[in-house]
């Protein structure tokens, strides 16, 4: 940091190319992200007319709407059901891969590229993918195993199964982030834990595990915000007459029912804030927790 | 730093020793093997399907997976005048291109000035940047089309809407670039600066080819990102199908043409194929980039 007081000339100069390197990208987050965010705020309590305008000033009438309503309370429900298949599969599994697939073993890249196969592909694909085979009249699943199961139309199974997909599509994206933290563990510990004559599973639980702590806990963190934000994997597979809809429609999914389609957008914005505010709350605890869990060397 | 662990690591080879746990070895093998074979099935569906002969056979969903006759009807189908796929496919790719070379400018100008250049508001512009990439992404939809409806940017402008709107605010996602150059000792930049080499110099001779793998990074997952964007191109794109890119019109061929399903599966893979190679041969930067960069607590 410059010294306090008047700034030598190479100072100066290095300041101007800071801002001149920044300047861009605050433009456009004020223009893009910052403004939009706040107009968004601002019409959740508004009335809103057509085509953006006429905005009437109702206080908090939106909310009212919104927090009374079980349909958001339930598609929260929702959220969260998806969001604990999502975030705890996702992570053990990725974090098994990662372990196996962080020794020098055949085909190790394509096992690599097979996993993350799915976040490469187009969520359309992905979801008509599923959408086959999961139908219950053609599907693979049943024709596969002999069954008969509405796979996402049956409200008792459905939210398991888009689950399934969410895990799916996100395993290889965590295993890519803990191949990352792996390669930063020393040898060393290894090697002295072989000393010791700790086993491989041994030597997992007592090195491997709390040295990627603060790469789970990024983990964790991104994918819970993440996982609690999804729409596009439901508004694919599930299609808008399908009966078990309202147990699986995730909050965000909710927001775009009333804001896009239906054309209420005061009531769309109201529900984004709520969101909002549960995902910053969310935040703030593992923000809390990883003080508590997080292991740094 | 980083990237010398990274080598060093992987010189020095596996973490386990191969003698110790055959077991555990096989065991390893055998779940990867299995996991494949669930991550590929979508896919060897997808691949199959498209091969179905749409002119014997009905192009809908049907309940068997190995198509009777193969073909490349669908394959011809979407490549002549008849569809609009090499259109949308052009989109994408121009999408694609755009955003990758201006996000990795912006991203790099971004990282480069807030790890190298010390200018005022730098503490908190990085904190604005953390608190605003918290907010979800759905937060700004609303009002972010009415802003690009207003510059022209939407139906037949959705092409370089979309561009702007991934390049814009782009450089908010500094965190793993500029974690990278943290980890290129300032001092190398100071040596340089003494022989005489000028700022520009510096960062194109000096730190560009020590970045290598976090430039790669930046422009693989910018380049990704547009062959998955669904949601906000449909949006903006919307009613105007010159202008769709491959997953919107995908996805909009599936919901309202029934029995385009193989012709969709075609599609499906012709649009995954570039991001598979191009995940294929970088994967290698792909993994040290992130190591290199964030995920260090």
């Amino acid at each position: 940091m410059g010294k306090k007081g008047k700034m030598s000339r190479a100072e100066k100069n290095e300041a101007m190319w800071g801002l001149l390197f920044v300047a861009p990208t605050m433009i456009g987050l004020f223009v893009l992200n910052f403004y939009p965010i706040v107009y968004t705020i601002y019409q959740s309590f508004c009335k809103t007319g057509d085509f953006g305008r006429g905005n009437v000033f109702v206080g908090l009438s939106n909310y009212k709407g919104v927090l009374t309503s079980s349909e958001f309370w339930g598609s929260l429900v929702n959220t969260v059901k998806y969001a604990l298949i999502e975030v705890p599969f996702g992570i053990a599994l990725g974090l098994l891969l990662a372990v196996f697939l962080n020794r020098k073993i055949a085909f190790r890249s394509g096992y690599r590229t097979i996993f993350f196969l799915p976040m490469v592909a187009a969520p359309a694909a992905v979801a008509m993918v599923w959408k086959f085979l999961y139908n219950q009249q053609f599907g693979l699943l049943n024709n596969l195993f002999g069954l008969n199961i509405a796979w996402i139309s049956d409200p008792n199974i459905a939210w398991i199964s888009i689950g399934v997909i969410g895990v799916w599509s996100i395993v290889g994206y965590n295993m890519i982030l803990f191949l990352s933290g792996l390669q930063e563990i020393p040898h060393d510990y290894y090697e002295a834990a072989m000393i010791d004559g700790a086993s491989g599973i041994q030597q997992f639980f007592h090195v491997t595990v709390p040295l990627l702590s603060a790469t789970t806990f990024f983990i964790l963190q991104t994918r819970i915000i993440g996982a609690l934000q999804v729409f596009d994997l439901i508004y694919m597979v599930m299609d808008t007459t399908n009966q078990a809809l309202s147990s699986v429609q995730s909050v965000v999914y909710l927001f775009y029912k009333y804001a896009f389609t239906n054309g209420n957008r005061g009531y769309g914005a109201a529900i984004v804030v709520c969101m909002l505010v549960f995902i910053m709350a969310i935040t703030f605890l593992l923000q809390r927790a990883e003080k508590k869990w997080v292991y740094y060397d | 730093m980083a990237n010398q662990n990274t080598k060093s690591a992987r010189a020095v080879g596996t973490p386990m020793n191969k003698s110790h746990i055959k077991p555990l070895h096989v065991a390893a093998y055998l779940l990867l093997i299995a996991v494949s074979v669930v991550w590929l099935l979508p896919f060897v569906g997808i691949v199959l399907q498209s091969f179905r002969s749409f002119d014997t056979e009905y192009g809908g969903m049907v309940e068997y997976l190995l198509p009777k006759t193969f073909s490349l009807d669908n394959y011809t189908w979407l490549l002549s005048d008849e569809s609009q796929f090499l259109r949308w496919y052009a989109n994408t790719v121009t999408i694609a291109f755009f955003v990758a070379i201006g996000q990795t400018c912006m991203v790099l100008m971004v990282s480069y000035a807030l790890s190298r250049m010390r200018f005022k508001g730098r503490t908190l512009w990085m904190r604005v940047c953390l608190v605003l990439g918290m907010f979800p992404g759905f937060l700004t939809m609303i009002c972010l089309y009415f802003l690009l409806k207003q510059f022209g940017l939407t139906q037949s402008g959705a092409v370089p809407g979309l561009i702007l709107v991934s390049v814009a605010s782009s450089g908010m996602g500094y965190y793993v670039c500029k974690g990278f150059f943290d980890t290129i000792p300032k001092s190398l930049d100071e040596a340089a600066r003494i022989d005489g080499a000028s700022r520009a110099r510096i960062f194109f001779c000096m730190i560009t080819p020590l970045s290598k793998p976090i430039i790669i990074y930046t422009a693989l997952t910018a380049f990704m990102a547009p062959w998955n964007d669904y949601i906000f191109a449909s949006y903006i794109a919307f009613g105007s199908s010159n202008n769709y890119n491959v997953a919107v019109a995908l996805y909009r061929w599936v919901n309202e043409e029934s029995g385009y399903f193989t012709r969709f599966c075609a599609g499906g893979v012709l649009a995954a194929i570039p991001v598979t190679i191009l995940f294929m041969c970088l994967q290698k930067y792909y993994v040290e980039g992130v190591t290199g960069g964030a995920v260090k607590g």
